[in-house]
């Protein structure tokens, strides 16, 4: 009996979040020992045997000129840029003179000497242990020992090839600026400081994952970002127990709050300037190195149908995009489930021309509404994914193949109706235009269709006001996910249903406050 | 038949409270809990398998047409 | 569920116009006055708002307290416990009564092969996911979807005006006071007595809402909009057809040339039909809970939502029953639990009141 519940227990969980109970023990191959071996070839050969003989360990033995010194010179091939390196570190111990007055020093003297007068890099530090000697090592950084000291000078000298700053396809706009996130974790910030030159702009760095010991940034506009968010968000960070981090999607999975919703609590982009904007609204992002997708949190319902360049056009136009996303927002999920429920149960709601129309187009279908729209639903979504994993060179084969084959031909051939292949399509156009829900649009389709056949419109209300009270159940991290909707904010609907002119909406500054969800909030 | 269809749905029900029970720790809840499953279990019995029990709304009308016509 | 969800006025309001609206934009209040409906229904209304006067006070006197925990304070532990007892009754009775009010409906007008249990089934699982997540989500929902039927039933009323005729509504009190007295009362005990559903929810609404004026104003708007909706249907139907349809409303609107709008009624009504559900089940669930000394009134939804399900089913064996039951038989058996006993617990209040006074000196 304990155990039934107990494995009850354990499928349940999995609908809210909950602190991980199974923490993973840190693995002891980890830990390679505390002290750096004095010795240069007892160094040596502890370095072979960890890295287990790689090739692209160089270990490069030079003779300090100055003090009369052997020391070793330890680097990754492909990690360190070696022209500073041979510049800065190499020339100037190797070719400088002794001081004039030169006496026997102790090797710390030396140490402190060649970081203070000799190495003429920027970023150079001392490190006495093993461990971290290790880690700066495979990082990128040169090291640099010296014969009967146990402490190591380490350089930071990292260069390595990544993809250049371009326009991000995934989000794409008409006027607004055209920079993305890279790769690299140190990029990404600099474009973000580039935006915000204040030193309220705050960053505070993590490493997680125990392999790929992987860089995760938050950031957040100190003073307008609040408080138990991002307590809550490391200690939700700190929780996470993985050994590699590919992508900021793992962080995000990891401290999301409901991950059985369909509604994403997350948002990310790949724009600095939206991160920005929203930083400057009191959310806080997470950046992760090697992804240029940025996590934002908390998301709101609003946020979808909001989208950057909103707030770069003139009101009235912006104001009637977001009614028509809205409307989007209604038609993709729903326009299925409207007609099916109209062939199958109420044809006395369309006027009779229509129907005429509706029921000469289904002459001769051997299936049901419900199985046809089903079918086309399912081949939209194999033509989408084709698309995407397709390679572009085969690229003209899928529209062909989608337009004629599957349009045309299943319409000639009498198996789906034009009247369903035109709602299907209206549909699918519609969903683009809100790619951040793209997934949940999916499943709604789906229920809506399935309950619109089942009870009619009856049904579609039953399920769509099901949805609605899961969507007001949920939290953002304390925040109510339809915030700034429902209660109808008291300062005015100026950033949610319209968008009022920008003059008007920078009144307020703090908009995304877990203390009171009663208070109007302006996003 | 439709009793242990009945049945495995109330089953089905019951599983999902039972972890918020386990942890509440006071018997009166139990308590009404169950009766109030099984009087619900009860009336849909009743009406699945169309036993001949009075319904309450036929009492309360008596009750109220014998007050009324007095 | 604790004191603390707080639900802010323009959602209290909304709840209130729910319960309001609930079934009777499907049933029609005050038909047994024919044509003199619409002033047997001004009478309940003013008359509803006298009873709110006492629900009122009974609320100010102990304020953050639910019925169930009035009950006990005034009555003793035993006595209370029992009349709490025969309060939830009474709150599932009702929410039977609106859950069969929709089944019927739906299988009479549009889906007329579904069985009845089925519809129910849905239903009760889509209010019963509302009340298990409590009083906020449920206010914040149906502040999304009621205001949706305010703007439809003027939308209808405005495009109806062409086929009024006025003169239906006339001769005034030809038949005398007695049928249109009789009718009033009935109005006012369906649906404005059942507010006293709302003793058991104000508790959770937020300190500084001015409760007497957000309960006038769901008042006036809701009873505004059911009195349009018994002028247009006088008018365009007359006295004698609401006698024989069993839902005037429908019949209306399918006066309407050209468009045939019967499944958005259904729509409308499941929302504010699923409203009033939803209170009283929560009503239901928290007296539950507070009885049981239990802060959480989740783990009753289900068993509550269980024997809705029997119950709607088990109470009436047909339609016309049930409109005949809640025309004559309701009003007689809600007269104890809106008229009575709050007055009952008014007059102790503010004798003990006294009597503490007394001894206090």
């Amino acid at each position: 009996m304990d155990v039934i519940l107990r494995r009850l227990a354990g499928v349940l969980q999995y609908l809210k979040y909950n602190t991980p109970k199974h923490i993973h023990t840190e693995l002891s191959a980890l830990q390679y020992g505390d002290n750096i071996p004095v010795s240069l070839e007892e160094a040596e050969a502890k370095l072979r045997e960890i890295l287990h003989n790689d090739e692209s360990l160089i270990l490069r033995p030079l003779r300090i000129k100055a003090f009369n010194h052997r020391a070793l010179i330890i680097y990754i091939n492909g990690l360190t840029d070696k022209k500073s390196i041979e510049v800065n570190v190499l020339r100037p111990l190797m070719t400088e003179e002794p001081p004039e007055d030169f006496s026997y020093c102790t090797n710390k003297e030396i140490i402190n000497s060649l970081i203070n007068e000799y190495i003429q890099s920027l970023d150079c530090i001392v490190e006495a242990s093993l461990n971290a000697m290790i880690e700066k090592l495979m990082e990128g950084a040169t090291i640099i020992l010296l014969e009967g000291e146990a402490t190591a000078i380490i350089v930071n000298s990292i260069e390595w090839t990544t993809r250049g700053v371009t326009e991000p396809e995934t989000e794409a706009v008409i006027r607004g600026p055209r920079e993305g996130f890279t790769e690299d974790i140190l990029t990404n910030i600099t474009l973000l400081r580039r935006k915000i030159k204040s030193p309220k702009l705050t960053f505070e760095s993590t490493s997680l994952g125990t392999y790929s010991k992987t860089c995760v940034t938050i950031c957040y506009l100190d003073g307008i970002a609040d408080t138990e968010i991002i307590k809550e968000l490391k200690k939700r960070l700190a929780a996470i127990k993985i050994d590699t981090i590919l992508e900021s999607g793992y962080i995000e999975q990891f401290i999301e709050d409901y991950p059985l919703s369909p509604f994403p609590s997350i948002g990310n982009t790949e724009k600095p300037d939206v991160v920005i904007g929203k930083l400057m609204e009191g959310r806080i992002a997470v950046l992760c190195d090697g992804t240029p997708f940025v996590l934002l949190v908390p998301r709101l319902f609003v946020e979808n149908i909001q989208v950057s360049e909103d707030y770069y056009t003139r009101s009235l136009y912006a104001t009637t995009l977001r009614f028509l996303r809205v409307f989007a927002l209604f038609i993709s999920t729903t326009l299925p489930a409207l007609y099916v429920s109209i062939q199958t149960f109420h044809h006395e709601i369309v006027p009779f021309r229509l129907f005429i129309a509706l029921t000469a187009a289904r002459e001769g279908i051997p299936f049901t509404s419900v199985v046809e729209a089903l079918m086309m639903v399912c081949i939209f979504e194999l033509l989408k994914e084709a698309g995407l994993r397709m390679p572009k060179a085969v690229g003209q084969a899928i529209s062909i193949v989608g337009a004629i084959v599957l349009g045309q031909a299943t319409v000639e051939a009498g198996i789906a109706s034009p009247l369903m292949v035109i709602v299907i399509a209206l549909t699918a156009i519609s969903s683009f235009i809100i790619p951040a829900l793209d997934g949940t649009i999916f499943f709604l389709r789906i229920a809506y269709l399935i309950a619109g056949s089942i009870m009619g419109f009856y049904g579609i209300t039953l399920a769509i006001v099901v949805t609605l009270i899961h969507m007001c159940n949920i939290k953002s991290f304390g925040i109510h996910y339809l915030s700034a909707m429902i209660p109808i904010p008291q300062s005015g609907l100026k950033d949610s249903y319209i968008r009022a002119p920008l003059w008007s909406l920078f009144f307020d500054n703090t908009s995304v406050s877990s203390s009171g969800d009663e208070n109007p909030t302006n996003d | 038949m439709i009793v242990i269809l009945i049945v495995f749905s109330l089953i089905l029900l019951f599983l999902i409270d039972v972890r918020q029970l386990y942890n509440s720790k006071s018997r009166i809840v139990i308590a009404t809990y169950s009766v109030l499953m099984l009087l619900g279990f009860m009336v849909l019995v009743i009406i699945s398998l169309d036993l001949p029990v009075v319904s309450p709304s036929i009492l309360i009308e008596k009750a109220v047409k014998f007050i009324i016509e007095r | 569920m604790l004191k603390q969800t707080q639900i802010s006025s323009a959602q209290l309001s909304i709840l209130i116009m729910g319960m309001l609206l609930g079934s009777t934009i499907i049933i029609l209040p005050g038909s047994g006055a024919q044509e003199n409906a619409w002033i047997a229904y001004t009478l309940a209304w003013l008359g509803g708002i006298l009873l709110f006067g006492c629900y009122y006070t009974l609320y100010r006197r102990f304020k953050d307290k639910t019925l169930v925990e009035i009950h006990r304070i005034l009555l003793g532990k035993w006595l209370g416990n029992l009349i709490s007892v025969l309060y939830i009754w009474y709150f599932i009775h009702l929410a039977a009564l609106v859950l069969r009010n929709f089944g019927d409906y739906i299988i009479t007008v549009s889906l007329s092969d579904t069985p009845l249990r089925f519809i129910i089934i849905c239903c009760v699982f889509a209010t019963g996911y509302s009340t298990r997540s409590g009083i906020e989500t449920t206010s914040r929902t149906a502040e999304l979807i009621l205001p949706l039927i305010y703007v439809f039933q003027i939308i209808i009323f405005l495009i109806l005006i062409p086929h009024f005729d006025l003169s239906n509504l006339k001769p005034v009190f030809y038949q005398g006071m007695r049928p249109v007295l009789r009718a009033a009362f009935s109005v006012l005990a369906f649906p404005f007595g059942e507010t006293v559903v709302m003793l058991m929810l104000l508790p959770y609404a937020n300190k500084d809402t001015n409760i007497k004026r957000v309960y006038l104003f769901s008042f006036f708007v809701a009873g505004l909009i059911l009195l349009l909706g018994i002028v247009r249907d006088l008018s365009v139907i007359g006295a004698s057809e609401i006698e024989k349809t069993m839902f005037p409303p429908h019949y209306t609107i399918q006066h309407l040339t050209g468009l045939n709008l019967d499944p958005l009624i259904g729509v409308f009504f499941f929302m504010s039909g699923g409203t009033k559900i939803c209170c009283c089940y929560l009503a239901a669930s928290i007296g539950v809970a507070q009885l049981t000394g239990s802060k959480d009134h989740r783990p009753f939804v289900i068993p509550i939502g269980v024997i809705l399900v029997g119950l709607s089913i088990w109470v009436y064996d047909s339609a016309p029953e049930m409109l005949a039951w809640s025309k004559d038989i309701w009003p007689y058996y809600s007269i104890p639990f809106q008229i009575v006993i709050p007055l009952l617990l008014l007059v102790l209040s503010s004798f003990k009141g006294t009597y503490s006074k007394r001894q206090a000196l």
